[in-house]
């Protein structure tokens, strides 16, 4: 019952923010709406036993996506144009769309109800299936990166390409001297405990990476808390002193490599006699082959996701600090 | 009475998530700054998850991570489906 | 034993949400961005902090309370740091407070 009032009233939340989104002007504001929308909606996953996704969700759409955002609106405008007109045919179009909508969840089945169709079928066997072949508790680990271990390198190879693709329209510009705004410079408080954090946070990065197959967590939701701490280090000490721990050049390579190793998981248990990515093929015994294998694709998910969005960063920032800002 | 009160709340999940979508939908539609239609992007693209997970759900379940003394774990699959796709935005 | 804590547990639950709703009706009614900061940083450390505090005695000694123990540590380094850094950067972007200049 308590689940019910949580999961209504998460729901009622989100659509008021998202109302609040569609009317407000500032960008701003709508961004810092948008990492409430998104924190929301992690909760909302929480409530309704996805946690892997509530963590991605949690990282990306609150923590990075923001960020994002926020580079992306300091290279723009603030503000966005009052419409012309009245929007009519859109408002008309959306709730026509809507109305059919919601005719056609008449018939679905309750939400909670144990006997709807989709837990009648595959869900039950990966659930009976995983903890003999691949002996790890998390099961959407295990569908992940072992059942569907093509899915997830198709996923790393689209992350890689678009890491490739910013890389490409943004371009990075090497910086001479460490231009950090200087009234950050002089915000000790922040200085201090970003360097007590620092470390902390690489530390949970590492923890959701090996813990993820006991618990919520795996390579993507690592490489992006690790990618966290470098930005927040990068947002206290100025995009100089990171690069002085990570390079550019660095980054390059780890993109590349994590995906590497991804493929090379694959071709060694192709040599080993096996198909691409059996990973029960790669020890002597299978479980502790499913266990191998998957950590070692983990860590490569992980590498490839820290590196792309780390270039992402560099990327944007280098370039805004660039050109002076243009007066408005 | 009581069977129109179950069936609101059957659901009501899936009309939330249909009103977001038609948000994210008018945003992506109606406004022309381009960081606006992006974001309405993101809130369709988290509607959608939120329909996915909310059809895994089963009454009384717990996450699928397979523990003593859970007896009913939600749906796997679906999960693994949604988290496949949330970190394209990413780009 | 079991019920005391289970009463102390919902006694810092409930402290803790009437903290959070004073300060939502705080950041919502007071004037300017400085005094709503103020509002926020109640909410922040007594609100949290108390709703935390009744999870952990109803966690009991176990994981579960390890970590929220690290949460706690979490927040009170980082909350107060945030609002900090909020105050310093609007400070330095010369925003005024509003300061009431009536005659006494």
């Amino acid at each position: 019952m308590e689940e019910h009032l949580i999961n209504n009233v998460l729901l009622g939340l989100l659509m008021m923010t998202g109302f609040a989104i569609v009317r407000m002007r500032s960008l701003l504001a709508v961004t810092m709406l948008t990492s409430i929308y998104s924190l929301l909606s992690a909760s909302l996953f929480v409530v309704l036993d996805a946690v892997d996704v509530a963590l991605t969700e949690a990282a990306i759409g609150a923590g990075i996506s923001t960020i994002l955002m926020l580079a992306t609106v300091a290279l723009t405008t603030d503000e966005e144009k009052a419409p012309r007109h009245k929007p009519l045919l859109p408002l008309f179009v959306v709730v026509a769309t809507g109305a059919a909508l919601i005719y056609g969840t008449l018939d679905m089945p309750h939400y909670g109800d144990p006997m709807a169709p989709i837990h009648l079928h595959v869900a039950p066997t990966y659930l009976h299936v995983t903890p003999e072949e691949i002996g790890v508790p998390n099961v959407v680990t295990s569908v992940l990166a072992s059942f569907r271990g093509y899915d997830t390198l198709g996923e790393v190879t689209v992350i890689f390409t678009a890491g490739a693709g910013v890389l490409a329209l943004l371009g990075y510009r090497t910086r001479r001297r460490n231009s950090q705004n200087p009234e950050i410079r002089k915000m000790v408080v922040l200085r201090v405990i970003t360097k007590l954090f620092f470390p902390l946070i690489l530390l949970f990065a590492l923890y959701v990476q090996f813990h993820g197959d006991y618990g919520p967590g795996g390579g993507f939701q690592a490489g992006v808390i690790f990618a966290t701490g470098f930005i927040l280090y990068a947002l206290a000490y100025g995009l100089g002193n990171v690069q002085r721990i990570i390079p550019y050049r660095t980054l390059r390579i780890m993109m590349v490599a994590g995906v590497l190793i991804y493929i090379g998981v694959g071709i060694e248990s192709m040599l080993l006699g096996g198909k691409f990515l059996e990973y029960r093929i790669l020890a002597d015994d299978p479980v502790t082959g499913q266990h191998l294998g998957i950590m070692l694709i983990e860590l490569g998910v992980g590498i490839t996701v820290a590196a792309v969005i780390l270039i992402i960063y560099y990327g944007f920032v280098s370039r805004q600090h660039q050109e002076p800002p243009e007066d408005t | 009475m009581h069977d129109v009160m179950h069936g609101v709340l059957g659901l009501y999940n899936y009309w939330i998530v249909i009103i977001l979508m038609m948000t994210g939908f008018y945003t992506v539609i109606a406004r022309p700054n381009l960081v606006k239609k992006i974001i309405g992007l993101f809130i369709f693209q988290t509607s959608v998850f939120i329909l996915f997970i909310s059809m895994a759900k089963i009454e009384g379940g717990t996450a699928p991570i397979i523990s003593e003394g859970a007896r009913i774990y939600s749906n796997p699959l679906v999960k693994a489906l949604a988290s496949t796709p949330i970190r394209y935005p990413t780009s | 034993m079991g019920a005391a804590v289970h009463i102390l547990s919902w006694i810092c639950l409930l402290g803790g949400a009437c903290f959070l709703l004073v300060g939502a009706i705080g950041v919502l009614r007071l004037p300017d961005f400085y005094t709503r900061l103020h509002a926020v940083s109640v909410s922040d450390t007594m609100g949290a902090g108390l709703v935390l505090a009744g999870l952990m005695l109803q966690g009991g000694l176990s994981m579960v309370t390890v970590k929220l123990v690290l949460i706690f540590y979490f927040m009170i380094f980082t909350g107060p740091t945030a609002t900090h850094a909020l105050a310093e950067a609007a400070l330095q972007a010369k925003l005024k407070p509003v300061v009431d200049d009536r005659e006494p």
